[in-house]
């Protein structure tokens, strides 16, 4: 490795974590409910508990716009890019295939297919995010289950081709529920969920997830050693030491688990997942140690960023689904000419 | 002689038979039609529900099933209709096999779909050999005008002549309040179960609220047709709306206890309001000729000053007229939702 | 000591017979050379050993059953330098050798300094300490190999099987690496070593297994056991075993 490489592994760890913090910070400032300079250092003096000139309205309402709409929203984007980023990199890892996503084992065609459903039949939220959620853990399981007959899960083709399966399942159920949806309420309303928001979800949602959704991204850096390890074969991972079955079951399960509460809170974002490992890749390197958690750091400021975007620029917000596949191909591209030591 | 007098007796008899009438349709075109038509297929739903208040008992069949909440105010033979598909955006294409089976004399098309091509409309249709009519009815004063051509197709024109008149005096209406309003309230049309979604002023879709002589806060031009934009709530506070319309009934229940919403003038004032719907929406999704009396209530809402409305009676009075059916107070309060608040 | 202790190993994959009957016993100090044709089931007993395969019958380690022991344990005892090296991403040699402290540390720790030194001091036992930061996939075979080596050494394993471990290597390095053998060896490294060479059996092992068809030839002292009538046996080829002044013994083929 070089010297610049080496640095950089070394530092870039710290200087991502406060990349992320100073957008934070600046997210808070934009939006379509304009504040001016002012007024925002205003709120942050009164916040500190000194004076200020803000009537207590103003001060009330900033308060709202600040902390109950902007900050859950912001939280909201960097959990789901740090989750989907690191569950990415982790099935990058154990599949050795640079093409896995998240969604490889059916758990985003699950989910979809338990919101539609829950949509159609005209549930409350509750029971929607319930369905979106059981739907998705059980795709897995199919996937899961059609592997293990097949080859007790040794086999990571196979599991692979069980995902297949399974998403093509939940996919075709997802159809037949757009069908009977009726075409003007229902139906529109499961399409511009499929493309996914971060405007969906409310705040008490997204502080009640994030917590789940942070042990389980903690939980795959811890086992990203045994990722690396994976890496060489299941006979020589095992040789070393590693559980492998468990290894696979835990990853596959919590970055399941973790997928389908993103899904739960903004619906279906793409590319990220698969994305954001191999800028990773190309920064720091393959050391999986290294990849999950900058990978996390990554998919956060990158998700921000394209958030922040999709709910300014416009009067009405673009889905972020979309804005994520138009800016995150091309970099793909980029990334895949770029790639020239292996991957 | 009496041969002669045979033949040409046939030969008139044919001809009469064969050429019917003919007809012009809302684009201009010059139709052939039967004279006696039994059976209307009208491919989009706008063109169903007039067609439906008109002469009901020529549909031919329905474009997509109702809804439970539609089917409680409409007859019941005509719900049980087959269903034959038809164009409206979002699936639910005409069913060729069905409509060829069904025979009907002729089919309704909205000029919309004229767009797609002469061809491939034929084809979606199985090639049936019928008269195809198009009529506009994309405007309130379109679907207004829509209601004499279906009329003289189904040779009640002396029915479409009334709603027909029930329409205009409403537009007119309109219209002049319109002029003597000094002010135009700020609306916001909160559609989506969080209210957070919305038409652009220059749609069609919110059309009434410009038609009664209010301002819809949100300014742009639409980018499809379907409309339903997605806005932040940030934008809905920086419009700050005077009045709200709701469409969604778990938006409406919800909207005074949530506790962003707080800030917004319209909701400080107590100035939301529920669409009412039933069997279609006063206002929108589906469009209908249920308009006419969701513009009368809006210009009430709006310009209560220079209007006022006994809704109860106006509502009874609409629903015998167009639907022939006589509204109980506790079927009123339903459709008004006023057993949400 | 008696390390390892198995008795009527039999395996099949897929309905496909692989081993029949076949005991095996591993002393501390042995250094045991399996030989057999291609086919024969030499690697396949190797990851009955290592707890890899299950097949009918007994393993012991130390006594016990090898199905009583977790992954981890396992792993302290026995580590295994395979034949073939898959390494699809771009690890560092340092990264893959101290992968070998995985069977050490705990799901929530991460690698300490006490594992790192431990790492670098078995590169610098073989010799490539100077490649630590390198990318493995573009060293050279026998660097590789020596990797490997540094690897099942960090893994501080008293056992260590390996599997054609001269595979790649150019004339020279097989020499060297056999040496290197020996010396471990002398340290009190348990070898069983799979090879293709008789030659390389003869210098560096103190035993041999000879399989044929699945099933035990013979098995015991290598000076002894490796005839020129087994070999006939296992390769049908006519060789003649000449031993040299300095006590080595060598196979030379009788064309």
């Amino acid at each position: 490795m070089k010297l610049w490489e080496k640095i950089l592994n070394k530092i870039g760890f710290m200087v991502l974590t406060l990349i992320l913090i100073a957008l934070i910070n600046t997210s808070l400032f934009v939006g379509n409910y304009e504040i001016s300079f002012e007024e925002y250092l205003m709120f942050l003096k009164q916040l500190l508990g000194l004076e200020s000139n803000l009537s207590v309205e103003k001060y009330e309402m900033l308060q709202s716009v600040i902390f109950e709409i902007r900050l859950p929203r912001i939280i909201a984007a960097v959990i789901i890019g740090a989750t989907l980023s690191v569950s990415g990199a982790a099935f990058q890892a154990m599949f050795v295939n640079p093409l896995v996503s998240p969604g490889i084992l059916g758990v985003l065609s699950g989910a979809s297919f338990g919101a539609a459903l829950g949509m159609v039949l005209g549930w409350s939220w509750f029971f929607i995010n319930l369905s979106t959620f059981i739907f998705g853990m059980m795709a897995v399981l199919l996937a899961l289950s059609i592997s293990f007959i097949y080859s007790s899960a040794k086999n990571m083709i196979i599991l692979v081709l069980g995902g297949i399966i399974s998403s093509s399942l939940f996919s075709a159920l997802l159809s037949i529920v757009k069908y009977t949806a009726d075409p003007y309420n229902a139906l529109p309303a499961i399409t511009y969920w499929l493309m996914g928001s971060l405007s969906f979800s409310t705040s008490s949602m997204v502080w009640n997830l994030s917590i789940p959704m942070l042990c389980g991204i903690l939980i795959l850096l811890f086992f990203s050693k045994y990722l690396n390890a994976l890496s060489l074969g299941d006979e020589e991972a095992k040789a070393l030491g590693v559980d492998t079955f468990k290894v696979k079951i835990i990853v596959i399960v919590v970055a399941t688990f973790i997928s389908a509460l993103s899904v739960i809170l903004a619906g279906i974002i793409g590319w990220i997942g698969l994305i954001i490992p191999h800028i990773a890749r190309l920064l720091f390197g393959a050391d999986n140690k290294i990849i999950l958690p900058i990978s996390a750091l990554l998919g956060a400021i990158f998700l921000l960023i394209v958030d922040n975007a999709s709910r300014i620029i416009l009067s009405f917000e673009i889905p972020i689904g979309i804005v994520t596949a138009i800016i995150g191909i091309p970099i793909f591209i980029m990334v895949l000419k770029n790639a020239k030591r292996g991957f | 002689m009496k041969r002669i007098i045979h033949v040409l007796l046939l030969l008139i008899s044919f001809l009469s038979l064969s050429y019917g009438k003919e007809f012009e349709d809302m684009l201009g075109n010059k139709i052939d039609i039967k004279e006696n038509i039994t059976k209307i297929h009208a491919s989009t739903p706008i063109l169903l529900y007039s067609l439906y208040v008109i002469d009901k008992d020529k549909i031919a069949g329905l474009n997509f099933p109702f809804t439970q909440g539609e089917a409680q105010y409409l007859e019941k033979k005509i719900v049980d209709l087959p269903v034959l598909g038809g164009w409206f955006g979002q699936g639910r294409t005409p069913n060729s096999e069905m409509i060829l089976q069904v025979k009907p004399d002729l089919i309704l098309l909205s000029d919309f779909t004229k767009k797609m091509g002469e061809e491939k409309i034929k084809a979606s249709l199985g090639n049936i050999d019928v008269p195809l009519v198009y009529l506009k009815s994309n405007t309130l004063e379109e679907l207004i005008e829509s209601f004499a051509y279906i009329g003289k197709l189904v040779n009640k024109e002396a029915r479409a002549k009334e709603l027909q008149e029930y329409g205009t005096n409403v537009l007119n209406l309109a219209k002049e309040i319109s002029l003597k309003a000094n002010k135009k309230p700020k609306v916001y049309y909160a559609e989506g179960k969080n209210g957070l979604e919305t038409e652009c002023d220059t749609s069609l879709h919110s059309e009434l609220i410009t038609l009664a002589g209010a301002d819809n806060v949100h300014k742009c031009k639409e980018t499809n047709p379907f409309g339903k934009q997605s806005i932040n709530f940030e934008q809905v506070l920086q419009y700050n709306p005077e009045i709200i319309l709701v469409y969604e009934k778990e938006f409406f229940q919800n909207i005074y206890k949530d506790s962003k919403w707080k800030y917004i003038t319209a909701v400080k004032n107590k100035q939301v309001y529920f669409l009412p719907k039933g069997p279609f929406s006063w206002f929108d999704r589906p469009p209908s000729f249920m308009k006419l009396l969701g513009l009368k209530w809006l210009l009430n809402i709006f310009h209560s000053n220079l209007y006022q409305l006994d809704m109860n009676k106006e509502a009874k009075e609409f629903y015998r007229l167009f639907l022939n059916m006589p509204l109980s107070d506790e079927q009123l309060n339903e459709i008004m939702g006023k057993n949400l608040e | 000591m008696k390390l390892i202790e198995a008795k009527n190993i039999s395996f099949s994959y897929q309905d496909k017979p692989i081993l029949h009957n076949v005991d095996f016993e591993l002393y501390q100090g042995d250094v045991l050379s399996l030989v057999g044709q291609n086919g024969c089931g030499k690697t396949t007993l190797l990851k009955i050993l290592l707890g890899i395969y299950k097949s009918t019958g007994s393993v012991k380690l130390l006594s016990k059953e090898i199905t009583k022991y977790s992954r981890k344990e396992l792993a302290k005892l026995i580590s295994y330098v395979p034949q073939t090296h898959q390494i699809p991403f771009d690890y560092t040699v340092f990264d893959v050798v101290l992968m070998g402290r995985l069977a050490h540390i705990g799901l929530f720790s991460n690698y300490s300094l006490y594992d790192k030194n431990i790492a670098i001091k078995c590169l610098e036992k073989v010799g490539i300490l100077h490649l630590k930061d390198n990318i493995y996939s573009q060293i050279s075979g026998g660097e590789r190999q020596l990797a490997f080596i540094a690897r099942a050494l960090t893994q501080e394993s008293k056992i260590i099987f390996m599997d054609e471990p001269v595979t790649g290597l150019d004339y020279g390095n097989q020499l060297k690496l056999l040496k290197f053998l020996k010396e471990l060896c002398v340290e009190g490294y348990t070898f069983v070593k799979t090879t293709h060479y008789p030659d390389h059996a003869l210098y560096a092992s103190n035993k041999v297994m000879m399989l044929k068809d699945g099933k035990v030839l013979d098995v015991g002292d290598i000076n002894t056991k490796l005839t020129t009538h087994n070999i006939k046996e296992l390769y049908d080829v006519d060789v003649e075993i000449i031993s040299r002044k300095n006590g080595y013994k060598y196979c030379i083929p009788t064309l």
